[in-house]
């Protein structure tokens, strides 16, 4: 296993015009799980695609454990991959498929047994190990290619491309639990290319947040939650996302439209002008009797063990996440309340402060 | 307004593909949740006429299906991978359905149209361009304008937000709801993800195994499912189940415990979020276990417990907590949350009386 380091790595697709993904550098401690998460198309996959050495970057270096491999093909990199959709030789059984990673390196042929028995076992397809993958399941081959990927000891890195991407929603569950507990057992240096933050929150180390083929934040789950320090990490981290208003602040004091909603609290003072807010969901209280800003409740969605309600206020739209004994219905007022430590000011898009709503409203 | 299914049957090489499905969908939109392989596709395929099923029929505002040639069945599909002409522009390809109309209708008919639904998907300002220079989320509702702008009577959409990122599923799904609240068509949605069937809050089925298994409002599934099948489809997170009988296994003071707090044998449901650390309730049911693993995302930490004789739960507690891989500790179910499923047939014994 090794530790991941790129010196200010970006690629151009276009000869330089534009740059999927902008020069960045960074270092991943060895035996962590990374996750690289985003929306399509904001350069998750191309990162990945440059670590494995399916595409070399057009600026930069990539070292491994201090050795620069940036002029190394996939195959001399030696790490292990496993993509979106299942990649099995099928004139092979399940358990050849398993074994052929090591069968090339030519380890001992008792190792290798009990190896492929190890993985199968851990992502339960030993009763499997004997038939041809075709014959399985989409689901089923799809763990067949994990374990591919899985299977060796000896690579720097294993990195996976969306790769519950076709497994069963229950079964995802289970199985991310499995590729957690393994981690925790082997501490493999694993990159974990994902667009679903359950995903990429519950299993990885260090979660990487891109947008527009630049890193907005990297931090664990907790930090891009309760800390967000982008707009963007606001409102793609959370289902749903961070409410945002508009707002500005003046001499101190946070302004949205005509009322005070709190005081500005940042480590410098922050300059009178545009901002802003942003507060989630699950920091946002909703009562039907009190003070703090007026709204009218529009829709409720009970999803079955919470409840979304979404209201209107003159300040904008918002929605309160609240547990199943809310009795608030659709069409009447209620009163909001914001967590005073967990109520964000952003400015161009990056938080500046947080806002003390203590004695206001 | 409606859609009849009766008795639809499907065999092929000895498989049951549909098993006797009988429905009514009225105007609005009715979802099919289900796991992968529960019948939903194929299901959708006989409500269009695409495939021919061994019995039963479908009616739609008392037509049968069968009985009508292809171009004059008043149905449009939308399928999971987007499909779109590449060389015609975005408005062509809204507009292509609406020119095989018989009867006729006009050029400024079809173009108005075609912006009332571009405008509806909030595609206006691409209408010029060609698929190719969209993304996938655009894509798919270029697919789903073509669909509604031939204002058919049955709208099917085949888990049409699964090939999309988390975040513009959301958006989309909150957006579809909006769109065809007010619609009068009878639109079918499938989905293999419970949320998405709380979230469209309406009529509902829920299918397994080829066959309807429950039919009725997404809330009353969730909170009173008729059997195992239905409470797992209407579970995200998954359900856990603790059995109150162990076939083998020398300890079986957990299966005791608990046939002697609900009398009887019966596999126990619960839902992550209704097991706590900390008692609240003199009635709460404790239960020890160790650490496996805990997930952590932000909001919450699902935590992954081994019970005695190899079985598991996960639980979610609020907020970003830690534990200690293989630390033992009791954690509490809520037992007004607890649900009982007969270990052989899966029918469910008892419920929670509100929706927990």
């Amino acid at each position: 296993m090794a530790e991941i380091r790129l010196e200010n790595v970006g690629h151009s697709y276009d000869g330089g015009a534009t740059f999927a993904l902008n020069p960045i550098s960074l270092t991943w401690k060895d035996g962590n799980a990374v996750a690289l998460l985003g929306p399509s198309g904001c350069g998750k996959t191309t990162l990945l695609n440059i670590i494995s050495g399916l595409l070399t970057p057009s600026v930069g270096r990539v070292y491994f454990d201090g050795v620069d491999v940036t002029d190394l093909d996939t195959a001399k990199r030696n790490v292990a991959q496993v993509f979106q959709f299942p990649v099995l030789y099928d004139t092979m059984t399940v358990r050849q498929n398993l074994a052929f990673p090591l069968k090339n390196r030519s380890v001992a042929k008792d190792v290798i047994a009990a190896r492929v028995e190890e993985i199968a076992e851990l992502l339960g397809i030993s009763k499997y190990l004997d038939i041809r993958p075709l014959k399985l399941r989409s689901d089923l081959q799809q763990l067949v290619s994990l374990g591919r990927g899985l299977v060796r000891k000896d690579v720097p890195a294993i990195l996976f491309d969306e790769p519950l991407t076709v497994i069963d929603q229950n079964f995802k569950w289970t199985l991310r639990g499995r590729l957690k507990e393994m981690h925790n057992n082997t501490r493999h240096t694993l990159v974990y290319v994902t667009h679903d933050q359950t995903e990429a929150l519950t299993f990885a180390d260090e979660v990487v947040v891109l947008n527009k083929g630049d890193i907005v934040q990297t931090g664990t789950a907790s930090d891009l939650f309760l800390t967000p320090q982008d707009e963007f990490v606001g409102f793609f981290i959370g289902s749903p996302g961070m409410n945002f208003l508009d707002g500005k602040v003046s001499d101190g004091a946070v302004i949205v439209g005509s009322t005070q909603i709190g005081t500005a609290v940042g480590s410098s003072t922050i300059a009178n002008g545009n901002v802003r807010i942003g507060i989630r969901p699950e920091f946002l209280s909703m009562t039907s009797s009190g003070s703090g800003v007026a709204v009218k409740i529009n829709r409720v969605e009970h999803r079955g063990g919470y409840k979304l309600v979404h209201a209107d206020a003159a300040q904008g739209k918002f929605v309160a996440k609240l547990a199943n004994d809310s009795a608030l219905t659709a069409g009447q007022s209620a009163h909001l309340s914001f967590d005073p430590q967990r109520t964000y000011l952003f400015r161009d898009s990056k938080v500046c402060g947080t806002v003390n709503t203590k004695g206001a409203n | 307004m409606s859609l009849v299914a009766k008795n639809l049957t499907l065999l092929h090489n000895g498989e049951v593909f549909l098993d006797d499905i009988s429905f009514t969908a009225s105007p609005g939109i009715t979802v099919l949740v289900g796991p992968t392989l529960s019948g939903k596709t194929t299901l959708m395929r006989a409500l269009a006429g695409l495939i021919k099923t061994d019995s039963g029929s479908v009616t739609v505002n008392g037509v049968d299906v069968g009985m009508t040639s292809v171009k004059d069945r008043s149905v449009s599909f939308v399928y999971q991978q987007f499909i779109n002409y590449p060389s015609l522009s975005v408005f062509d390809n809204i507009a292509s359905p609406l020119r095989v109309l018989k009867p006729k209708i006009s050029k400024e008919e079809i173009d108005t149209r075609v912006h009332e639904v571009a405008a509806m998907l909030r595609i206006t300002e691409l209408l010029d361009r060609k698929p190719s220079a969209l993304s996938g989320g655009q894509q798919q509702r270029v697919a789903i304008a073509r669909s509604l702008a031939r204002k058919s009577d049955v709208v099917l959409l085949d888990e049409p937000l699964a090939n999309l990122d988390f975040k513009l599923r959301e958006q989309l799904r909150d957006e579809l709801q909006r769109i065809f609240a007010d619609a009068d068509m009878m639109v079918i949605y499938s989905t293999a993800e419970p949320l998405e069937a709380l979230d469209m809050a309406s009529h509902t089925i829920v299918m397994n195994e080829g066959r309807v298994e429950q039919d009725g409002n997404a809330l009353d599934l969730y909170a009173r499912p008729k059997n195992l099948p239905v409470a797992l489809a209407m579970s995200d997170p998954p359900l856990n189940l603790i059995a109150s009988t162990l076939a083998t296994g020398s300890s079986e003071s957990l299966g005791s415990a608990l046939r002697d707090k609900f009398g009887g044998i019966f596999t126990l449901g619960i839902r992550p979020h209704n097991i706590a650390l900390q008692s609240k309730d003199a009635a709460d049911i404790g239960i020890n276990g160790k650490v496996r693993i805990s997930e952590i995302t932000g909001s919450s930490t699902y935590l992954h417990l081994d019970l005695e004789n190899a079985q598991k739960i996960v639980l979610e507690v609020d907020g970003a907590q830690s534990f200690k891989v293989g630390s033992p500790m009791t954690v509490f179910l809520d037992r007004s949350a607890v649900y009982g499923f007969d270990p052989k047939t899966g029918t469910t014994l008892f419920a929670p009386a509100a929706v927990r």
